[in-house]
């Protein structure tokens, strides 16, 4: 198998994972542009990447750093319709978080990273990532009025 | 009801099946020796400026967004249709000077030396996008990034006076993609765009001078074919479409209907009759015909190569009455052909692919790196230049809290308004060498400029003892005094009405009209042993960054009448992040935003966020990355940043400031 042949298989397990990542941290509008940066980045420096144990997180960071972000991200183009059973500020709560605790509540419950994953992605002890969860689902009950959760 | 983390997976599902996935493509599968981003053809340019870019940088990767909604990106399939862009950027016989700092025109020898070439460097289009260029009334240069991503609300730039402004458009304006296809009387911009997801594309006038920079003067009904296929080509009366490729031999056709008009302030229809307007017909040879606005006409007869043009020709009338034409046909050259008023015509050796000319006669033209660089070729005599126009009802911009700074040589300036030069303040010491212990005067740490620019303080770091503050009148400079005031970090409120500085544990806050002090004294209570910097929240409160041993210590003070209180303090340790902090301004509302010099990391919170940072449970500060490692950083409304890299280039949101320096504030 050719580099390119490993670029190409390692993009098409990666960007999705990392699109979905992104789209917590960058918002819709920039999610593309972040992809696209990161899997430039990738490419340019693939004999580094291909090495490493968690690629995904580190194209997460080079996606999120290289796209500026000033603004809270809006997560949809158009809010659907259909999303059953969600609570209706739980949106603009999510979006309106700190972006510690945004990237470590999307991460973790939006995209099923563990918490260790987290703790590459965010530079800090697995251990801060449980407090930024933690901290972000209290702010989002805070906000929402939420006392007890139905459990699935 | 699902559980809160079951309906933020349920939010992850919804909004990334409204994504759309990013391909890769192998570069060396495509050829890239060609794409201009010259003239509006949307679809053209912003693919080829997509696989130009990529290439340039490298022939690292082709990335294209796949986004089927987008009706942009996969409309060209053919290479082969792509403008060719010339493959030999600079000509040899010409010497590229480095970067000049000054984006004005410089004096211009006389028509044959074409010996050197002064440039400057335009700030860097974004990745995929492409960026259309024009000129103003005034002369000045104006140009739009088809796409957005460094800024959060779309802008265009207009380079002039060494100076780059941001003009932000309208809210409404929401483009996935923008061309500036002119800019009319009263400096109003057309600007072609399609919204994400739209299937046609829309023209929007706005304002780019005046009193409301940005305005939407009328968005024009008629849908315009967003294939790439159709050029919009200025005449007498407004935009007229001109259909591809090559078939009409008069262009634009006499018949062509109108669908965009021209529009004043008030968006009503008016007649371009202040401009040349261009026809040109394609036989044997190529006729350019110019109709002027004293209501003469004259044509010149020119050889376009086995290939006619496609579409039209890129026409520039420059402020001597000459025109400059680039051809451009699939196999034409893409050297300049000066059509003389004298009926002779000229070529000259391209200096690289020309994106626009100005009327002064200087070229945009595409770097070797693929950024844009504006150059003076020089081969053009504007002795005789009759003077440009100016916008009567252009209005001086409104003063806002004006922009202050160290410049590299130390000294203390500001600037009337962003577009303008600096003011010298206070003539400082090399930082580089000065002391800022010992005797003074030392090196200037602070400026501070009241809004309507009628007073400034300027701190001197930090001898005898505090420092020392000046204080003069803009724009006359200020002076060491015999009998100087001491203190530190001098800092106006936004009314400019109070003066806050520190003298080591204490704080002084000087009522400017009255002369009172009020003053706190941290000694005893523990909030601080050293102020180390202050900011203030609004007219009557303060933040101040104190020093406690190895720990940091903020602290909320409210100024109301003639009472002055120190409200809460939080201490946070002196680590990691948080080694050498100065206040940035307000990145999040209602929070307080701290720079680590040096870094790229600003953090933002409440005063408890700082409060309760605690490494080991987490903290609740937010962190922005800067663009780079900075030297200083500070945010101002609208959320715009101002930032120094470690190169010292000052940025103020996404204009560059020439020049070099250390410190910047608003």
């Amino acid at each position: 198998m050719s580099d390119h042949e490993h670029f190409e298989a390692f993009v098409a397990r990666v960007e999705p994972r990392l699109r979905r990542a992104l789209l917590g941290s960058v918002g819709i509008d920039r999610v593309e542009d972040a992809v696209a940066e990161a899997l430039a980045y990738a490419f340019e420096h693939w004999a580094a990447v291909a090495e490493m144990e968690n690629p995904e997180g580190y194209l997460f960071r080079v996606g999120q750093s290289k796209s500026r972000r000033r603004m809270r991200p809006r997560l949809f183009r158009s809010v659907p319709s259909a999303v059953p059973e969600i609570e209706p500020g739980l949106v603009d709560a999510l979006t309106a978080l700190p972006e510690s605790q945004r990237t470590a509540v999307w991460l973790a419950h939006g995209c099923s990273w563990t918490h260790a994953e987290i703790a590459v992605v965010l530079d800090v002890k697995p251990s801060t990532v449980s407090t930024h969860v933690s901290r972000g689902l209290d702010r989002l009950r805070s906000e929402l009025g939420v006392v007890h959760d139905a459990q699935s | 009801m699902l559980s809160l983390e079951d309906q933020i997976e349920q939010i992850a599902d919804a909004a990334f099946a409204q994504t759309s996935p990013v391909e890769w493509h192998d570069p060396t599968e495509r050829d890239v020796s060609s794409g201009s981003g010259r003239r509006f053809r949307p679809a053209l340019v912003a693919v080829a400026a997509a696989v130009l870019v990529v290439g340039l940088v490298g022939g690292l990767v082709a990335l294209v967004s796949t986004d089927s909604g987008d009706p942009i990106s996969p409309a060209i399939t053919d290479a082969a249709s792509i403008p060719p862009t010339s493959s030999e950027p600079i000509p040899t016989t010409t010497e590229v000077s480095t970067p000049s700092t000054s984006l004005e025109a410089s004096p211009v020898p006389p028509p044959t030396t074409t010996t050197s070439i002064e440039s400057a460097a335009l700030d860097a289009c974004s990745p995929l996008g492409v960026c259309t260029y024009r000129s103003m009334n005034d002369g000045r240069l104006v140009r739009l990034d088809s796409r957005f991503k460094n800024d959060e609300l779309p802008a265009a730039t207009i380079y002039g006076d060494n100076r780059a402004t941001t003009v932000f458009f309208d809210e409404s304006f929401a483009p996935s993609a923008a061309f500036l296809l002119d800019v009319g009387a009263g400096d109003i911009a057309y600007i072609w765009w399609i919204a994400p997801g739209a299937e046609s594309a829309t023209v929007s006038a706005f304002e780019l001078t005046g009193a409301d920079p940005g305005r939407l003067v009328r968005q024009f009904d008629a849908p315009v074919d967003p294939s790439g296929d159709t050029e919009l080509v200025p005449t007498r009366l407004g935009f007229v479409e001109l259909g591809c490729c090559g078939v009409e031999p008069t262009r634009p056709p006499a018949e062509a209907q109108v669908v965009v008009p021209w529009v004043d302030r008030n968006g009503a229809e008016i007649v371009a009759d202040d401009r040349s307007v261009f026809v040109v017909t394609v036989n044997e040879r190529l006729g350019i015909e110019a109709n002027r606005p004293d209501g003469t006409s004259q044509s010149w007869d020119v050889s376009f190569g086995d290939v006619a043009p496609r579409g039209m020709p890129y026409l520039y009338e420059l402020d001597d009455g000459r025109i400059v034409a680039i051809l451009d046909g699939a196999d034409a050259t893409s050297d300049p052909l000066y059509l003389a008023p004298d009926g002779t015509v000229e070529q000259v050796a391209s200096p690289g692919s020309v994106l626009y000319v100005l009327p002064d006669g200087r070229f945009v033209i595409r770097g070797p790196n693929s950024d844009d660089v504006l150059i003076d070729p020089n081969p053009i005599d504007v002795s005789e230049t009759p003077s440009t126009t100016t916008d009567s009802t252009a209005q001086p911009p409104g003063l806002g809290r004006a922009l202050v700074a160290i410049d590299g040589n130390g000294d203390a300036v500001m600037f009337e308004t962003d577009d303008t030069g600096p003011t010298v303040l206070y003539d400082g010491q090399d930082p580089d060498t000065a002391s800022t212990l010992g005797d003074g005067p030392n090196a200037v740490d602070r400026v501070a400029v009241a809004a309507d620019r009628s007073i400034a303080y300027i701190g001197l770091c930090c001898a005898p003892i505090v420092g020392t503050i000046l204080e003069t009148a803009p724009p006359t400079p200020a002076a060491p005094t015999p009998t100087p005031t001491y203190g530190y970090a001098p800092t106006l409120n936004p009314s400019a009405t109070r003066l806050a500085a520190t003298a080591a544990s204490s704080l002084v806050v000087t009522d400017l009209a009255t002369g009172q002090q009020l003053t706190v004294e941290a000694t005893g209570n523990q909030m601080w042993d050293t102020a180390h910097d202050l900011m203030w929240l609004d007219d009557a409160t303060l933040a101040l960054l104190g020093n406690q041993a190895r720990m940091w210590s903020l602290t909320i003070i409210s100024v109301e009448g003639e009472t002055i209180d120190a409200g809460p303090t939080r201490a946070f340790a002196r680590f990691e992040d948080f080694e050498s902090l100065r206040f940035a301004g307000t990145a999040v509302p209602d929070e307080i935003a701290m720079h680590d010099i040096g870094t790229s990391r600003v953090l933002s919170g409440t005063i408890d966020d700082f409060g309760n940072h605690n490494d080991s449970r987490g903290s609740a500060l937010q962190v922005i990355e800067l663009p780079g490692p900075a030297l200083s950083a500070w945010y101002f409304d609208p959320g715009q940043l101002i930032w120094i890299d470690t190169a010292r280039t000052l940025r103020v949101g996404g204009s560059v400031i020439p020049g070099d320096y250390l410190w910047a504030h608003r």
